[in-house]
């Protein structure tokens, strides 16, 4: 082996030192983090909720969750559905219906299902009665 | 010519009629009622407040100016539900000449939970069987006003049109306070609508919204809280994970305070319990939408 010894320990203490991050890495009793586990559980509290409308006179319609709005659209006789991924809690979720009617004849009745994994689908009916709908909606599995 | 005199003669004499009308004095016993009164009342009715905002109905004793008030008064209105526990004496000592309507009376109530550490004595009003903090539901401030609207109808069958209109009016503003407090509240989660109040006195909002309710205190106000229940109330904060808790806008924070310290909850902020406060709580609306937006935006 050639070079000077003084180099040659230089390099062997860098390439030790290099050696050390992975291998406290590997060793770390903090490795299994609870960060990391969180993100987990929220994903197994969250479940595929599908919802349906339907109205008995065309409507513009926003639902909202949580304050968000997750799904909008234009609802009539026939049934539309969506797929959200949201929290089902067993106390139930509550979603706010707005919307306005954009012709037709009052009063109409608007239809929303909610269904999640197991549970049955769970179904709400509004009577509309002025040109506007402002409803928040239990539902409870 | 007398026929055609008719109809001026009788327009004079509607005229001279609201002209003269003095105002009908009321007294009020609640901040809440008297708002409903002022409302409804229009300039037909004097609303005598004798329970100021920011006071504690719960220790609130007629001085003798007070009572002179009442005993001139054509109607007074009551909280009912034994919120007044004087009302009984009152009324023995005659010192209540005109109507009395104890609004809560006429409304479905909650029953009042049992009372944290009943027995641990002192010298207390008497609270009946049921919470007499009706106001706490939008709903039951609804029925209020047409309770009161009635009363005045009884009252002065005359100002029927008048009264009706002005309770028309505010039961739609009530509406739409629903309608925005539905919506805030949906804001939140069900399975994070924890209350943790100073004393018992939401109970109505807790079932009109689907919150459950713990609170350190009971029903009244005037009971010392004992280290168990507020042991008890920390324990549930850890075990059911609440988020912050909340003071009153009459209490002293200082258990409250204690409580968070020890169970890691956050100061969610200060709630009007037993009726009006000062600046943006000055009115019903104000007061609710308060209280609202502090628990939802605490506990989200």
């Amino acid at each position: 082996m050639r070079g000077s010894p003084a180099v040659r320990l230089l390099i062997i203490v860098i390439a030790m030192g290099l050696m050390v991050i992975p291998l406290r890495y590997v060793t770390s009793k903090t490795v299994p983090t609870t960060s990391a586990v969180k993100p987990m559980e929220k994903a197994a509290m969250e479940s595929v909720v599908q919802l349906t409308i339907s109205a008995t006179t065309v409507l513009d319609f926003e639902i909202h969750h949580l304050g968000k709005t997750v799904w909008k659209g234009e609802a009539d006789a026939t049934t539309q559905k969506t797929d959200l991924q949201m929290p089902f809690p067993a106390e139930g979720i509550e979603l706010v219906v707005l919307g306005e009617i954009k012709g037709g004849t009052l009063p109409a009745a608007l239809r929303l299902t909610v269904a999640s994994g197991n549970n049955a689908e769970i179904e709400k009916t509004v009577w509309v009665e002025s040109r506007t709908v402002d409803e928040v909606l239990l539902f409870k599995p | 010519m007398k026929t055609l005199l008719y109809p001026f003669a009788l327009l004079w004499l509607a005229l001279s009629n609201v002209s003269d009308a003095e105002p009908i004095k009321v007294t009020s016993l609640s901040t809440i009622l008297t708002e409903i009164a002022r409302e409804v009342g229009g300039d037909r009715i004097n609303v005598v407040a004798l329970v100021k905002p920011g006071m504690d109905p719960h220790e609130y004793e007629p001085k003798p100016a007070d009572l002179k008030q009442m005993s001139e008064s054509k109607l007074v209105l009551a909280s009912g539900l034994h919120m007044e526990g004087y009302l009984a004496k009152l009324k023995e000592s005659t010192g209540v000449k005109g109507e009395l309507v104890e609004v809560g009376n006429g409304m479905p109530t909650l029953e009042m939970p049992h009372d944290h550490d009943a027995h641990d004595g002192g010298d207390h009003h008497h609270h009946g069987d049921q919470d007499p903090h009706w106001w706490q539901s939008i709903e039951n401030m609804q029925r209020a006003v047409k309770i009161v609207r009635d009363a005045f109808i009884k009252l002065s069958p005359e100002g029927k049109v008048d009264f009706s209109k002005n309770a028309d009016a505010y039961l739609d503003k009530l509406g739409a306070l629903k309608k925005w407090a539905k919506r805030k509240v949906a804001e939140l989660p069900r399975d994070k609508r924890k209350l943790v109040t100073s004393h018992e006195a939401f109970q109505y909002f807790a079932k009109e919204n689907g919150f459950t309710l713990y609170a350190v205190e009971g029903i009244s106000t005037e009971r010392e809280v004992s280290n168990k229940r507020v042991s008890e109330i920390i324990g549930i904060i850890k075990r059911e994970g609440v988020k912050a808790v909340f003071f009153e806008s009459i209490r002293n924070p200082k258990v409250i305070q204690e409580i968070t310290k020890e169970s890691g909850a956050v100061l969610g902020g200060m709630l009007y319990a037993d009726g009006l406060g000062a600046d943006n709580a000055a009115t019903y609306e104000g007061m609710i939408r308060h209280n609202i937006t502090t628990i939802v935006d605490a506990l989200k």
